[in-house]
C-alpha cells in the first residue's frame, strides 16, 4: 500500500504549496520589494514547505463500515527537519475510529522537509482525511478554512481495497497550504559580515556549552580557561574580546552583558543558554546596525531560542571524566516554536588532577501569545547557576621540566582554592504589533536580570604585597572578586511604513530607544588560603549606571538593484561610583581623613553607521559598510564631573557575495576596525586595564555549500593584522615601554579556520519506521598567536565531532570533543608570578597557560515523548 | 555542477591569499634574551682610602639573584616586574684576576634603569625570614680575611658578612642604579666588584686598639655594620653591559 508520490506530482504540490505560502506570506507585506524582507518581522522569506515524498492511505475503518460512515478528519502534522512526521493531532475529529485511521496512515508519511536557505527545518502542515464507503465513489471535501496550520489537498479514502484516491489522481485542487515558521526575526542585513548561523550548522558538531555555538561564526574562538562557573573568553576578529568586553550579546532578546563588572566590563556569561534550545544565532562583526549598543567594538551576537521539533524530550548523557548531564525540553505540540521549556544540569570532575569539578544547572522557558490587533508577546523566563573549581594558570617553563603536568594545577593551598559560584535570573517580555499593510511596525520590550558573582582566582602565585598592612606580603595572591548586579532595561521601536516621496525611491525610517539601569555592588580583596582569610582589600564599591541610547535608522531602495541603509546612535551613559575604599590612606602615613570617594560621571557618544548594498545579479551581492560605534568606561575608573571617556571604535569593510541557489554560496571580505584605546588583562588584579590605540585589518573567505541532500558544509578563513598604533602605557615599572610601530597585539591568532560539516541520511526502515543518522564535524585552527616579548604560540588544530542514530522516538549519539586528543593551551599569557617552583623566584614575565581539555566523550540517550 | 567547481576553486585561492598574507606580519617590541653574566674584579685586594691599606688576602663573595628594572627604582615594591635577571646565587672569588662566571642574565630586551639584588642572603615573599643560600661560605654573605697596615702598625681580620635584607619580600640592595640598553643576545653583564673598598669605614685603629690578632669581624658588630656601609653606599656593585659574541 506503500508508494512514493510521482515525482511530477510531488513537485506540483511543492510548487502549488510554495505558491500558497508565497501568497500567504505576500499578503502579510505590501507588494513593496522591500517589506518581504521586513525588519525583525517573522518571515517565511526563503522558506519552501515541505513536499510529500512517500505516503500510506488511510484504511476505511472496518467498524464504520456497516454504517456507511462518511467522515472528514483534519490532522495537524509536524514534520521535523529530517522529513518525518514527528507528531499527529487531530485537527478535526471525524469520530475516534476514522481519527484513528488517519493518524495510523499520517504517521507512515515522508516528506521532503521545509526549508529555509536551503537549511531543513521543521514545520507544521494540515492534512485532511475524507473518508467515504465503497459506494458511492468516493467523493472529495471542500478544502478547509485557512487556519493557522498549512494544509495539503484532501485525500480521500474509500475502502481498504480501493485504489488510493490522491490529490492528483481525482484532480482535486490542493486546498491552501501554508508552512507556518513561527517568529524567527530575520532584520536586515548589515553587510557581508552580518553572519546568520542557522541550526544546521549550529549543531553539526558537538559543542558544551551554549557560548562554543558561537564558535561556528567565521572569525570567533571561545575558550574556557576559568569553568563554568566564569564566563566564557571570545576572541572574535582580532579581538581578544575577554568575557564579552568587546561583543555586545543578547540571548533572546536580553542583553547580557553586565556593565562594569568587577571581573572585567562587559562581562557575559552565556552559560546560561541551552545549546539544544537555540535556533540560530546572529552574528554581526563590525559596528554597522544603529542598534549595537555600548559593547559592540567588535561586534555582536543575537541568541535567538526557540525548539523547531515540536516533541517534548529527554537527553541523558554521561562521558569522560565523569561528566553527567541531562536536558528536559518540553516543546508542546500545536505552540509555535518559541514557546518551549528547557532545563538541564550537569556535574563533572573535569580534567586534570582534580581541580576542575564543577556543577551546574538551569532552565529557560519561553511562551508565545498571540494577542488581538495582530499582536503577539514573547514572554521569557531564564535562570542559570553554577560552582565549580579552577585550575588556574600553570607556567609553561614548569611544565617543561617536568614540575608540573599541563594538565595539573599546582600543589599549593592557595592554587587549590580556586573557584567560582555564579548564577543569573532575567525575565523578559517582548511585544510586537506585526507589520501592517504599508509595513509599519511597532515592538516593545522589558527585561531585567539579578546575577551573581564570587571568584576567587590566582594567576601570580606570591607576588603581592597588601595595601593595608604593607610589611604584610607572601600569604597568596588569591584574589576574590564579587559583583551582584540588578540590571532593568527596555526598549521600544517604531518602523515606518514604505514612503514613496519621489519614484522611484522608496523610504522606510525606524525610531528606537533602549534604556538599562544597573545596580552594582563589587568588592575585591586578597585571600589567604586554606582558610580564605581577608588579608588585604582591594576595592569595594556601589554602582549605578543608567544608559539611554536612541536610535534612527533609514532603508533606502533607489532600485531593486541599490539599496542604502543606515542611520545613527547616540547613548548618555551616566555613573554614580559609592568608592568605598577610595582616597585610602597608606598603613605607613598618618591618617588625616576617612577613606571613600563618591563621585558621578557622565557623557554622551554618537556615531553614524551605514551599508551600501548592490545587487548587480541575482547571484551577486556586494556591498560596502562603515560604522562608528563605541565602549563604555569602567565606573570605578571615573574621577568626579568626568565626561565619560569611551573608546571610539570605527569599523570599515567591503565584500562580495556568490550564491548559487541554496546550494552554495562563497562571501568574501575586507575589514579595518580602529579602536582609540583597547583593553588587556591584568593577571596581578585579575581584570583589565588600559593600553593604547589599535588596528585590525584583514580578510575573511566563508563559505556555505550543501552540495548534497545530506550535506551541509560550513568554512571560513579569517585572517587579521592586529596592531598595537602607539606605545604601549606607561607604568611604574616600565616607565618607557619598547614599541615598534606596527608591533602586533599579543594573544589574538592572526588565521582562524573553521569548518563545520553535517551530514544526514536515512538509510532504512525499522519496524516501519525510518532510521536516521545523523554524523558531523568541526575543526579549528589557530595560527600561532604573537606574545608578548617576541615569542609565539604553537598553532592548534582541534576536532569535534558527532555521531548518531535516530529512530522515531529513541536517538542515540556519541559527542567527542578534541578527537585527536591535541594538547594545547586554551589561552596563554605573560607576567610574573611565584608558584615556589624554583629555590629563587623570577621577577620576569613568564608564559603561563591553561591547558585546553584533552579529548573527551559524551555519550546520549534522548527520548522522545 | 560548473559554479560548485568555481566557487570551491575560488575558496582555495582566498584561502591561499590569507595564508600568504598570514607570512611575517608579526611585529614585536622586545624579545627574549639570555647571555652570560661574570663578576669582575677591580683593584679587589687594596684600598687605601680609609689611611690604612688595606689587603684582602681572601673574599669569597655570595652574588644574587639579580633582578633587572626599566624603571629608575628597581625596589621590589616598586618594580615587581623586572627586564631581565641572574636568578641564582654564585660564590666567587673576589680576588680572582680573570672574570667569574654568575650564570646567564634571562630577560628581554630594552631599557635597563635600575637593579635589586642580594649578596646570597634572601628573604624572598615568602619566607618567613632571611635565609642564606645553601651555598654560602659558612652561612654568611661573604668570607673576607686580609690585613690592614698603617705605617708600623698592622692588623689582620678575618670578617664573616651577612647582608641582609630589611624586609620580607625585599632584596638586600633595593635599589641601584644600572644603565643599559640591551637590544639582544649578543650581549655579556659584567658585575664589577671591589671588596677592599667595602672596609673603608672599618675604623681600624679601634681594632687595633684591641690587640687581638687576627680581628674577628662578626654580624651585629660595629666593624660589621661599617662594612655593610662599603657595600651598599661606597663601593657598590658596579654594572657594565658589554657586547659579546652572539651565542
Amino acid at each position: 500500500m506503500k508508494r512514493a508520490i510521482p515525482h511530477t506530482f510531488g513537485l506540483a504540490l511543492g510548487v502549488t504549496a510554495a505558491l500558497l505560502w508565497q501568497a500567504e506570506a505576500l499578503a502579510q507585506e505590501p507588494a513593496h520589494e522591500h517589506a518581504r524582507a521586513p525588519a525583525d518581522a517573522p518571515s517565511n522569506e526563503d522558506v519552501t514547505p515541505p513536499s510529500v515524498l512517500t505516503h500510506v492511505d488511510a484504511q476505511y475503518p472496518p467498524s464504520a463500515r456497516q454504517a456507511r460512515k462518511h467522515g472528514d478528519v483534519v490532522l495537524a502534522l509536524t514534520v521535523d527537519a529530517d522529513g518525518h512526521v514527528s507528531k499527529v493531532d487531530v485537527f478535526e475529529s471525524g469520530g475516534a475510529d476514522l481519527d484513528e485511521a488517519a493518524i495510523v496512515a499520517a504517521r507512515q508519511w515522508t516528506f521532503v522537509p521545509a526549508k529555509r536557505a536551503g537549511k531543513p527545518l521543521a514545520s507544521r502542515i494540515r492534512v485532511p482525511f475524507h473518508f467515504a464507503p465503497p459506494a458511492p465513489p468516493p467523493e472529495l471535501v471542500a478544502p478547509p478554512k485557512p487556519g493557522t496550520e498549512p494544509v495539503l489537498a484532501p485525500h480521500v479514502v474509500t475502502t481498504p481495497s480501493a485504489e488510493p484516491a490522491g490529490p492528483a489522481a481525482d484532480g482535486a485542487t490542493p486546498a491552501p497550504a501554508e508552512v507556518r515558521v513561527t517568529g524567527r526575526p530575520n532584520p536586515p542585513s548589515r553587510g557581508q559580515s552580518d553572519f546568520r548561523i542557522p541550526r544546521t550548522t549550529l549543531t553539526a558538531a558537538p559543542h558544551g556549552s551554549g557560548a562554543d555555538l558561537l564558535a561556528t561564526a567565521p572569525g570567533v574562538y571561545i575558550a574556557h580557561p576559568e569553568g563554568e562557573a566564569i564566563a566564557q573568553r571570545i576572541y572574535l576578529r582580532g579581538f581578544d574580546a575577554e568575557h564579552g568586553q568587546d561583543v555586545e550579546l543578547h540571548v533572546a532578546g536580553i542583553p547580557m552583558n553586565q556593565p562594569s563588572h568587577i571581573h572585567g566590563q562587559g562581562y557575559a556569561d552565556l552559560n546560561l543558554v541551552i545549546p539544544e534550545t537555540v535556533r540560530s544565532i546572529r552574528v554581526i562583526e563590525g559596528v554597522y546596525d544603529p542598534r549595537q549598543g555600548d559593547f559592540a567594538v567588535a561586534g555582536s551576537a543575537d541568541y535567538d531560542l526557540g525548539i523547531e521539533e515540536r516533541r517534548s524530550r529527554v537527553k541523558l548523557s554521561y562521558g569522560s571524566f565523569d561528566t553527567k548531564r541531562m536536558v528536559a525540553i518540553w516543546a508542546p505540540e500545536g505552540q509555535p516554536e518559541e514557546t518551549f521549556g528547557a532545563a538541564n544540569f550537569r556535574t563533572t570532575d573535569g580534567f586534570g588532577n582534580g581541580t576542575r569539578g564543577g556543577i551546574s544547572g538551569g532552565a529557560v522557558g519561553q511562551y508565545r501569545i498571540g494577542l488581538p490587533y495582530d499582536v503577539s508577546a514573547i514572554l521569557h523566563v531564564g535562570a542559570y547557576a553554577a560552582r565549580s573549581n579552577i585550575a588556574g594558570v600553570v607556567r609553561r617553563d614548569d611544565v617543561a621540566a617536568g614540575r608540573i603536568g599541563l594538565y595539573d594545577a599546582y600543589p599549593d593551598p592557595s592554587a587549590r582554592a580556586q573557584s567560582a559560584g555564579t548564577s543569573r535570573t532575567q525575565i523578559g517580555i517582548t511585544i510586537d504589533r506585526r507589520a501592517n499593510e504599508d509595513g509599519s511596525r511597532t515592538s516593545a520590550a522589558m527585561w531585567f536580570y539579578l546575577a551573581s558573582f564570587r571568584a576567587r582566582t590566582n594567576f601570580t602565585g606570591y607576588t603581592q604585597r597588601s595595601r593595608v598592612q604593607p610589611l604584610w606580603v607572601g600569604r597568596g595572591d588569591l584574589i576574590e572578586q564579587s559583583n551582584d548586579d540588578l540590571g532593568l532595561g527596555g526598549s521600544l521601536s517604531y518602523r515606518s511604513g514604505h514612503l514613496v516621496p519621489i519614484k522611484p525611491f522608496a523610504i522606510q525610517y525606524e525610531l528606537g530607544t533602549d534604556v538599562r539601569t544597573n545596580r552594582v555592588q563589587q568588592q575585591q580583596n586578597l585571600l589567604q588560603a586554606p582558610q580564605n582569610e581577608t588579608w588585604d582589600q582591594r576595592d569595594d564599591a556601589d554602582l549605578r549606571t543608567t544608559d539611554v541610547g536612541v536610535f534612527g535608522d533609514v532603508l533606502v531602495s533607489g532600485s531593486k538593484y541599490v539599496k542604502l541603509r543606515g542611520g545613527a546612535r547616540a547613548d548618555l551613559l551616566f555613573f554614580d561610583v559609592d568608592d568605598k575604599l577610595g582616597n585610602f590612606t597608606p598603613a605607613f602615613s598618618q591618617k588625616t581623613h576617612l577613606p571613600g570617594f563618591r563621585r558621578t560621571a557622565s557623557g554622551i557618544a554618537a556615531g553614524p553607521r551605514a551599508t551600501l548594498e548592490g545587487h548587480p545579479t541575482s547571484w551577486l551581492r556586494l556591498s560596502a559598510s562603515y560604522g562608528e560605534g563605541y565602549r563604555s568606561p569602567q565606573a570605578r575608573q571615573l574621577e568626579e564631573g568626568e565626561q565619560a571617556p569611551f573608546a571610539k571604535v570605527r569599523s570599515y569593510e567591503a565584500g562580495a557575495t556568490v550564491k548559487q541557489g541554496d546550494d552554495i554560496s562563497l562571501t568574501a571580505i575586507a575589514y579595518q576596525t580602529d579602536l582609540s584605546y583597547d583593553l588587556a588583562f591584568d593577571p596581578s588584579e585579575g581584570r583589565l586595564d588600559r593600553i593604547g590605540p589599535t588596528t585590525r585589518r584583514g580578510l575573511v573567505g566563508y563559505l556555505l555549500a550543501a552540495p548534497a541532500e545530506w550535506m551541509n558544509v560550513s568554512l571560513s578563513a579569517t585572517y587579521v593584522h592586529a596592531t598595537l598604533d602607539s606605545p604601549p602605557t606607561p607604568t611604574p615599572e616600565n616607565p618607557s615601554p619598547a614599541y615598534v610601530s606596527g608591533q602586533s597585539l599579543p594573544y589574538v591568532p592572526p588565521l582562524l579556520v573553521r569548518s563545520d560539516v553535517a551530514l544526514t541520511h536515512n538509510f532504512g526502515t525499522v519496524n516501519a519506521k525510518p532510521l536516521t543518522w545523523k554524523a558531523g564535524y568541526g575543526t579549528t585552527f589557530l595560527s600561532s598567536r604573537p606574545l608578548p616579548y617576541g615569542q609565539t604560540s604553537p598553532p592548534v588544530f582541534l576536532l569535534d565531532a558527532t555521531i548518531g542514530v535516530r529512530r522515531d522516538w529513541l536517538e542515540l549519539s556519541l559527542d567527542a570533543f578534541n578527537l585527536l586528543d591535541a594538547r594545547y593551551a586554551d589561552t596563554e599569557y605573560a607576567f610574573v608570578s611565584n608558584w615556589q617552583s624554583g629555590a629563587v623566584p623570577s621577577r620576569v614575565p613568564a608564559r603561563h597557560i591553561t591547558a585546553g581539555a584533552p579529548r573527551a566523550l559524551l555519550a546520549s540517550l534522548t527520548l522522545y515523548l | 555542477m560548473k559554479h560548485h567547481v568555481v566557487l570551491v576553486r575560488s575558496f582555495v585561492v582566498v584561502a591561499g591569499v590569507l595564508a600568504v598574507a598570514l607570512a611575517g606580519c608579526v611585529e614585536a617590541s622586545q624579545e627574549a634574551v639570555a647571555y652570560d653574566a661574570v663578576a669582575v674584579s677591580r683593584d679587589a685586594a687594596k684600598d687605601t682610602s680609609s689611611g690604612w691599606i688595606v689587603t684582602l688576602s681572601r673574599a669569597d663573595v655570595a652574588l644574587g639573584p639579580f633582578y633587572f628594572c626599566a624603571a629608575a627604582s628597581g625596589s621590589s615594591t616598586l618594580c615587581a616586574s623586572s627586564i631581565a635577571e641572574v636568578a641564582g646565587v654564585t660564590v666567587v672569588n673576589a680576588l680572582a684576576p680573570a672574570p667569574s662566571p654568575l650564570g646567564r642574565v634571562h630577560g628581554f630586551s630594552g631599557n635597563v634603569q635600575s637593579v635589586s639584588y642580594d649578596f646570597g642572603i634572601s628573604w624572598f615573599d615568602t619566607q618567613t625570614a632571611a635565609t642564606p643560600a645553601p651555598s654560602l661560605p659558612g652561612g654568611h654573605s661573604m668570607r673576607l680575611e686580609g690585613e690592614a697596615r698603617k705605617g708600623a702598625m698592622l692588623v689582620s681580620f678575618t670578617a664573616d658578612v651577612d647582608v641582609v635584607p630589611q624586609y620580607q619580600g625585599q632584596n638586600a640592595l633595593s635599589t641601584a642604579s644600572a644603565i643599559a640598553s640591551v637590544e639582544s643576545s649578543a650581549t655579556r653583564l659584567e658585575v664589577v666588584l671591589h671588596p677592599a673598598g667595602w672596609l673603608r669605614q672599618v675604623d681600624f685603629d679601634a681594632i687595633a686598639a684591641t690587640g687581638k690578632v687576627p680581628f674577628a669581624i662578626r654580624p651585629g658588630s660595629a666593624e660589621h655594620g661599617a662594612i655593610l656601609v662599603g657595600i651598599k653606599n661606597l663601593s657598590p656593585l658596579e654594572f657594565r653591559w658589554t657586547a659579546a659574541a652572539a651565542p
